[in-house]
């Protein structure tokens, strides 16, 4: 009976989603104050929501509130045996691996997100679909990108949920063909920037760079790439995939169904949770989801002892 | 030139047994100096069998086997019918083993595919289970055999119990050959209930630190079951068990199948067909068909491995259920895979994709599943000689030698959850096979075994078509909605329908309206309790009421 901790990305943002946490908890205390330090502002001003409408300060704090909530999790016994992160969230979950410095994340995100900002502006998005196995939706894409403008897989989240990358226009044109061979769900997500494919080579190369010049420490928890869906336990190939997965397909079906079958039975979804939960619940219906934000510290961490005695 | 010796594996075994005799209170090993035996024991390149199929797994032995120093024992070539736990695989991870013959993967079906990608894995072949128990004999003698049992008692003999399956077949192939056989027991006795293997047969044993894992496979709620699987149900009764007079078989393990036996003792009754029809079977003690034997529709079954919670129920069932002087089930994967390919008349099974050509595969993309019983039952093996009615009923020519066939049915659904077609233009599997590198596309049932297809649209006698065209035209008569459903023509469908290639629920006195989930003798698993007097305990998970 192994666990997992699951580290949200973007989409899962709110505003104010920092404001709960308390400065008398040292968790918390340690920190705010490294924000602080490293970016020049108190936290109370980064998750609002004008500035969540950004990717730099939606990234940022999702690597704030998951960090956070991990280790609080961790500091109430609760063990992780996998670290597991979406997209950004897979800073994060380096933190949690022991791989990165929480200051290094924090600069590497704010970089990543400038960058990603910067590389295209407008015009840009992704497209959610839900309902088609792989192999099906991806020959629908390959014919659609002999007339249209090409665009990309960049996750695959469950069998039958993808997110598709590229030129609105073209995702468009996509999700009326997905409709009316009867697809599910065909929806643009709010984001203006087609994350996970060969759009973002120059910003993986520039992350490359940077990584290249920080110090990286052993791994103490197992992460899951999103780059290969392979599990990871050495600092450096840790470090290539927070550079390479930005440009290349998530793979995170692959990556959590690979960790279900090497035993985990429990998903822990830090904060801000829901989204992975919501994944996880619909690939292992078989598993026990812990959503952090569905009730309290102390809830989740009872009832992941329970979940744990019961299986051991 | 004449050769030194002759028993050269005997002394082998005879050197290794004698290095673990400080360790050995006759056959008996204490549990703590697992490890250490295991060392001795297993010499790099050896061929182990560990046991695992898709219930019963050798756990304690695993879970040891991943501990051995990989410094001391290495390059291991595993056999095993089924890699299902995630020690199957760390044994790779660690390079303690390199090389695997297999059948089954399922539960590790994405890793398998993985650690085959990165080069940690080498595939010798994956079989069918009874090529793979074959070869066992053949090209495949193990060295060493790690097993699990019930119970064992202090001379070695074992009590495998109703949870027998394979064995018997892997001691065999070991012990006779001079193989060292090693078993984990839940408990070592006095006396045992009923001797199902030998001590002569045994090498070690050890008493496990916790019971083997044993998992339900085979209990399908009854809740689950759907209107449009009772309407096919109906069908397959009607147009296919009815019609052949189909009296022995072999059931798959998903829905479709679970709803034909809650529908026997109702509609099945309704029509007269009370032994007539399904007398005979080899299938798992499933708990649906409970109200089957209940009612007096069932004579024989006999079992490739037991169910979790149907012990009792099958015990006090001997004159339908094999069992032994103790009273408990007898149940054995090996005969019960021959006589599910070889000696009933008829295999039912579901799939996930089907072509036009009928050949069908439950593969996904990117994950490596292996086979589970399907293509030894899914598959009709000529030669036969009994003369059964239903074997006879499908010869179609007046040739004086023609021979008959066993039915190989296929019940589906057209589309899976909703909106996935199962009539599928090309198998994923073909894809898979491309970026496995494997020598055959991974294919279940193909489809030259295939007699009838039966989906909710209805039955295509498809052993009857004259050529490949009205074949593919029989299926795309019952494709619905599907692409190849929608090449079917209103002119063709009536002229296979006149012929009998095609029938349709009308064609089979069947009103669509009728599919009602009260026809279900059983609606739930409560029901199924109840229907067996409480003799079945069903595990917790199932114990929704």
């Amino acid at each position: 009976m192994r666990t997992v901790f699951l580290f949200p990305g973007q989409g899962s943002q709110h505003p104010r989603m920092l404001k709960d946490y308390s400065l008398t908890d040292p968790i918390v205390a340690d920190i705010f104050s490294e924000v602080e330090q490293v970016l020049g502002e108190p936290v109370n001003k980064l998750d609002t929501k004008e500035r969540l409408a950004s990717t730099v300060y939606a990234q940022v704090c999702l690597l704030i509130a998951g960090v956070i909530s991990a280790r609080r999790l961790l500091s109430r016994g609760v063990k992780a045996d996998y670290v597991a992160g979406h997209s950004v969230g897979a800073f994060a979950a380096a933190v949690i691996s022991g791989v990165l410095s929480f200051a290094d994340a924090l600069k590497l995100v704010w970089d990543r997100g400038t960058l990603m900002e910067q590389a295209y502006p407008k015009g840009y998005g992704m497209l959610a679909v839900t309902g088609f196995q792989l192999p099906r939706l991806q020959q629908i894409v390959n014919q659609h990108n002999q007339h249209h403008s090409i665009v990309y897989l960049s996750n695959i989240n469950a069998a039958d949920q993808q997110v598709i990358a590229g030129e609105i226009l073209s995702l468009n044109a996509l999700a009326g063909i997905l409709e009316s061979a009867g697809i599910r769900k065909a929806q643009l997500l709010n984001l203006s920037v087609p994350s996970h494919c060969p759009l973002m080579q120059g910003v993986s190369t520039a992350l490359k760079d940077r990584i290249a010049g920080l110090k990286l420490n052993e791994s103490l928890i197992p992460y899951c790439s999103n780059y290969s869906g392979r599990v990871l336990t050495k600092a450096e190939t840790i470090g290539d995939d927070l550079w390479k997965s930005i440009a290349a397909t998530v793979k995170w079906f692959d990556a959590t169904t690979l960790i279900y079958e090497s035993g985990v039975r429990i998903f822990i979804e830090v904060s801000p949770s829901g989204v992975l939960s919501k994944i996880a619940a619909s690939s292992f219906p078989e598993a026990r989801i812990l959503s952090l934000d569905s009730g309290s510290l102390d809830t989740i961490s009872w009832l992941w002892h329970n979940s744990e005695a019961a299986y051991r | 030139m004449s050769r030194t010796s002759w028993t050269t594996k005997r002394d082998e075994k005879n050197r290794r047994i004698k290095n673990i005799a400080h360790l050995l209170k006759g056959a008996i090993l204490k549990k703590e100096n697992i490890i250490e035996a295991l060392e001795s024991l297993l010499q790099p390149g050896d061929r182990v069998v560990l046991e695992g199929d898709n219930q019963k797994q050798a756990s304690f032995l695993s879970t040891a086997l991943t501990q051995v120093n990989a410094a001391k024992v290495n390059k291991l070539h595993m056999v095993m019918s089924s890699i299902s736990r995630p020690d199957h695989l760390d044994i790779f991870e660690k390079g303690i083993a390199q090389k695997i013959d297999f059948s089954f993967s399922g539960p590790q079906s994405l890793r398998v595919a993985q650690m085959i990608e990165d080069g940690k894995l080498e595939v010798g072949g994956i079989h069918t289970y009874l090529e793979l128990y074959g070869r066992l004999f053949i090209d495949l003698i193990p060295n060493v055999a790690l097993v699990a049992a019930d119970k064992a008692d202090r001379f070695g003999n074992l009590y495998t119990g109703p949870n027998t399956e394979e064995t018997p077949t892997i001691i065999e192939a070991t012990a006779f050959k001079d193989g060292i056989v090693i078993v984990q027991v839940n408990e070592i006795v006095d006396e045992l209930p009923r001797i199902d293997i030998p001590a002569s047969w045994v090498d070690v044993i050890v008493e496990a630190d916790q019971p083997y894992q044993l998992e339900a496979l085979f209990t399908r709620d009854p809740k689950m079951i759907t209107e449009l699987q009772i309407l096919i149900g109906m069908m397959t009764i009607r147009g296919v068990y009815e019609k052949h007079k189909v009296q022995s078989l072999n059931h798959g393990i998903g829905f479709n199948t679970a709803a034909i036996e809650l529908l026997l003792p109702t509609y099945g009754e309704k029509l007269g067909l009370k032994g007539k029809i399904a007398t005979n079977w080899v299938l798992n003690p499933h708990p649906t068909l409970i109200p089957a034997i209940e009612s007096g529709w069932v004579e024989t079954v006999h079992c490739f491995g037991g169910e979790v919670g149907m012990e009792v129920y099958c015990a006090a069932r001997p004159d339908v259920f094999f069992t032994g002087r103790d009273g408990s089930l007898r149940s054995n994967r090996a005969f019960a895979q021959v006589a599910g390919q070889y000696a009933v008349d008829m295999f039912v099974g579901s799939t996930l994709q089907m072509d036009r050509n009928a050949n069908s595969s439950t593969v996904v993309s990117g994950r490596l599943a292996g086979f589970g019983g399907a293509p030894n039952m899914g598959h009709d093996p000529h030669g036969r000689r009994h003369s059964s009615a239903a074997w006879l009923d499908l010869i179609t020519s007046d040739d004086p030698l023609a021979q008959g066939r066993k039915l190989v049915v296929q019940t589906f659904e057209t589309f899976q959850n909703g909106n996935t077609p199962v009539f599928v233009e090309a198998l994923d599997a073909i894809e898979v096979a491309k970026q496995a590198k494997l020598a055959t596309a991974p294919i279940m049932i193909y489809g030259n075994d295939v007699t009838h297809v039966v989906t909710e649209e209805g039955v295509a006698y498809i052993y009857k078509a004259d050529g490949e065209e009205e074949r593919r035209q029989a299926l795309s008569a019952i494709a619905g909605v599907t692409s190849i459903g929608m090449e079917s023509s209103p002119g063709s469908i009536n002229s296979l329908r006149e012929k009998g290639i095609v029938a349709y629920p009308e064609d089979l006195g069947i009103r669509r309206t009728d599919a009602k989930r009260s026809l279900l003798a059983a609606k739930n698993v409560q029901d199924l309790v109840e229907w067996s007097g409480g003799l079945y305990n069903p595990p917790a998970k199932f114990k929704n009421w």
